[in-house]
């Protein structure tokens, strides 16, 4: 844990500092966890949704919150449990085939005012969109954000072998679908 | 033969192409505050009235005890005095003179 983690744990702990100190948790910790729900959920709209419960989930949960990981780990935590649960009711209220969800991908992404890239990043954004929701999360947290695989562990709760070989799938699923592509 | 997240890497990159709207991660902090305020203050407040009402309850509570307990010990002095005036009456009466009285109103 690192001097800026302790000193904000420690004054967490005070009920009287709690909610400025919370405030300065939102700031240092919004963009990370922001990208980290913006990559799964594409839209931002429901990145924003998802970012505001997770910070209001963390403060609800803050007495529980014993120090025992990194306050970024447990962030990563809650805000991960928000994403899946959200794609999950997603999911529920709406019944998409694989390949529609790709095309809703390329779709979502070319109408968008807030992505940047090509037709060559969209199609990405398409491979990535086949993986299941936990090995895209994994596949979006090590190619993209370059966590280590003792970061995914505490964050993600599977072991790091699991993990490695979840991302090698992930990896060899991508591959395949230029490959399908090409032909 | 190489490895496949190095082709992956080196044919797309890793660079994040999603955006956010202008100012977004200071507007997000300023009105996740806001609505964080707003929403602790509610919170505070009814806290605040929970408590008030827990105070009375208590209060009623405790009231309630302490008229009960004042009520029995009333009612245990009523009927100790009852019981001393009803051996102080016997007291003052002969044994022999209640014997007769008895006697001579045989319906008793």
């Amino acid at each position: 844990m690192n001097t800026i983690e302790s000193e904000i744990l420690q004054h967490l702990n005070d009920p009287i500092q709690r909610e400025k100190i919370f405030s300065q948790v939102v700031r240092l910790y919004q963009e990370r966890i922001y990208w980290h729900i913006r990559k799964m959920l594409i839209v931002h709209e429901d990145a924003d949704d998802v970012m505001q419960n997770t910070f209001m989930k963390a403060w609800n949960g803050l007495d529980g919150f014993r120090g025992d990981s990194l306050i970024s780990t447990w962030l990563y935590r809650i805000a991960t449990n928000e994403t899946l649960t959200f794609l999950a009711n997603k999911k529920a209220k709406t019944t998409i085939s694989v390949d529609a969800e790709d095309d809703w991908v390329a779709n979502t992404l070319r109408a968008d005012t807030y992505f940047d890239g090509d037709d060559l990043q969209i199609r990405l954004q398409q491979a990535i969109s086949t993986l299941p929701d936990k090995q895209r999360l994994v596949f979006n947290m090590k190619y993209y954000d370059n966590h280590t695989y003792e970061e995914m562990e505490a964050i993600l709760g599977t072991s790091t072998g699991a993990l490695k070989a979840s991302y090698f799938h992930a990896v060899r699923k991508i591959e395949k679908f230029f490959d399908i592509e090409k032909q | 033969m190489r490895n496949p997240e190095e082709i992956l890497r080196q044919r797309f990159g890793n660079k994040n192409y999603f955006r956010v709207p202008d100012n977004y991660f200071d507007n997000f902090a300023n009105r996740w505050q806001d609505s964080h305020a707003i929403a602790v203050k509610s919170v505070t407040h009814f806290n605040l009235n929970m408590r008030t009402w827990l105070y009375m309850a208590a209060m009623l509570v405790g009231v309630l005890f302490l008229a009960r307990t004042i009520y029995s010990i009333n009612e245990n002095h009523r009927q100790a005095a009852a019981e001393n005036y009803e051996l102080y009456l016997y007291s003052q009466v002969e044994e022999s003179d209640v014997i007769d009285y008895y006697l001579t109103n045989s319906d008793l």
